[in-house]
């Protein structure tokens, strides 16, 4: 087990010395040199330059240099369409699968593949209509997702390249696909992963929980056209069975509310800093700690209504894809959020207010960084 | 042998923890469990790795040899097949129970 890397995580390393990753001492090391993906992206094919850019992106981000693509976008292709593909894994925990739907495919393979398609393709919709971003790499990046993953296989993730959705064990969990919030979230992993690429651990691992609960629960706003008072703000509502004592798994307006049940316990989220948890399971309560950050965007899209994705979630796309870094903590996104506010809006604008009072409501005072 | 499970992570972010005594166990599973506990993990700290998978299941096996305590953690696609099919049977056991 000591020192390995499981091949999902190529592009993650656990280095001390991340400013180089030639140097990485851990025997299983993938990583490519960066002169040799950079020979790659001139003279290979259409193929290996995709790759080799993948490769770049994700090692630009790990060295925590933002994104620079005006001197070497020229040098590749861009798709400008949605693109997606949904494989079955059978039930089998090989992935990605077998193909069951392209892009512009017939719907068939069953309503979680449906699902699957369907959704992705409403969170890409809502990343490029809002945000004008083309896919998770602003660069048309495809969409996979794989179904059927394992067996009675109560979770979903995102593995660094593409979405994996179990069935659940119809006992606690029902199909990981139900809820377009949960793959609005993982596919909202990957842009942060392209973008701010939050640390997933402690406070960064819960901001990047939190921005994808955010984001997915955008996604189902925008698709449903929900203000912000009709929206639920709830993630992952319908996934439990009905033999569960829960609404959701996630609610971002109470945090700590979303389920009690006496096989799966309470939901443990604080909605305040006094109630901070600090553990070190769950990489340091990623999934836990989430509920401060997911409650001030709720508290800051409440107080500025109309739909949420028009002022808190620009705010909180551009305080993501341009001034948050992978150690970036909870009182780092309080106080960029509020810059990021008063440069959109104006200096002491109903925005900033709102933006600040929310992060006050949580325990955390923004503090001018400028 | 007294060894402790911890699963967290995942979406849901649930922590499940399992304590069993390789006493209760049918024998084969028992000595499997022994043993790999006893091979599989070292005297080093628990390597933890610093950019994990969003969303993925992360397991903790702690217990004690003699005076010695020891602890293994890894993520579910860091772990061999052995110790992923032993801990998914522990944690099935205990459901049933």
């Amino acid at each position: 087990m000591q020192g390995k890397i499981d091949m999902f995580s190529k592009q993650h390393f656990n280095t001390k010395n991340r400013s180089d990753l030639l140097n990485c001492t851990n025997q299983s090391c993938f990583i490519i040199p960066e002169y040799v993906n950079k020979k790659i992206v001139e003279k290979g094919t259409k193929k290996q330059k995709d790759h080799a850019w993948k490769n770049l992106i994700l090692t630009e981000q790990l060295r925590g240099r933002r994104l620079v693509t005006g001197s070497m976008s020229s040098m590749f292709s861009v798709s400008n369409r949605l693109d997606r593909t949904i494989y079955d894994a059978q039930n089998q925990e090989s992935l990605p699968g077998t193909v069951i739907r392209r892009e512009g495919g017939k719907a068939k393979g069953g309503r979680t593949v449906t699902e699957a398609y369907d959704y992705s393709g409403s969170t890409y919709n809502f990343f490029n209509e809002m945000f004008n971003r083309n896919s998770i790499d602003t660069r048309g990046m495809k969409l996979d997702s794989t179904v059927h993953y394992g067996e009675n296989y109560n979770n979903a993730f995102w593995n660094g390249t593409q979405m994996v959705y179990g069935d659940g064990d119809g006992d606690i969990f029902e199909r990981f696909t139900k809820s377009i919030d949960v793959i609005g979230h993982e596919l909202s992993h990957g842009v942060t992963q392209y973008e701010a690429a939050l640390e997933y651990e402690g406070q960064s691992g819960a901001l990047n929980e939190s921005f994808s609960d955010v984001f997915g629960s955008l996604v189902k706003q925008y698709l449903l056209k929900q203000k912000t008072d009709k929206a639920d703000w709830l993630i992952g509502h319908g996934l439990f069975t009905r033999k569960v004592e829960g609404i959701a798994l996630r609610s971002m307006k109470d945090p700590g509310t979303a389920y009690d049940d006496p096989t799966i316990g309470k939901d443990p989220q604080p909605g305040h800093m006094k109630d901070y948890v600090n553990t070190t399971s769950d990489n340091g309560g990623v999934h836990i700690n989430s509920g401060i950050p997911n409650h001030a965007f709720y508290l800051i899209a409440m107080e500025l209504g109309g739909y949420a994705w028009e002022k808190a979630g620009k705010i909180w796309y551009i305080a993501l894809t341009e001034r948050l870094r992978e150690r970036s903590n909870f009182q780092i996104a309080a106080n960029v959020t509020f810059e990021v506010a008063g440069s959109i809006f104006g200096k002491n604008s109903i925005e900033q207010k709102a933006v600040s009072g929310g992060w006050k409501g949580v325990g955390l005072i923004p503090k001018s960084i400028i | 042998m007294k060894i402790e499970i911890e699963r967290s992570g995942g979406f849901a972010g649930m922590i499940k923890r399992v304590k069993i005594d390789t006493k209760t166990l049918p024998n084969d599973l028992a000595s499997n469990l022994e043993h790999l506990f006893e091979n599989k993990v070292n005297d080093k700290p628990p390597q933890t790795m610093k950019s994990k998978m969003a969303d993925c299941y992360y397991y903790k096996i702690s217990g004690a040899i003699g005076n010695s305590k020891k602890q293994i953690e890894f993520s579910e696609f860091g772990a061999d097949t052995e110790i992923k099919r032993l801990v998914d049977y522990v944690f099935n056991i205990k459901k049933i129970e």
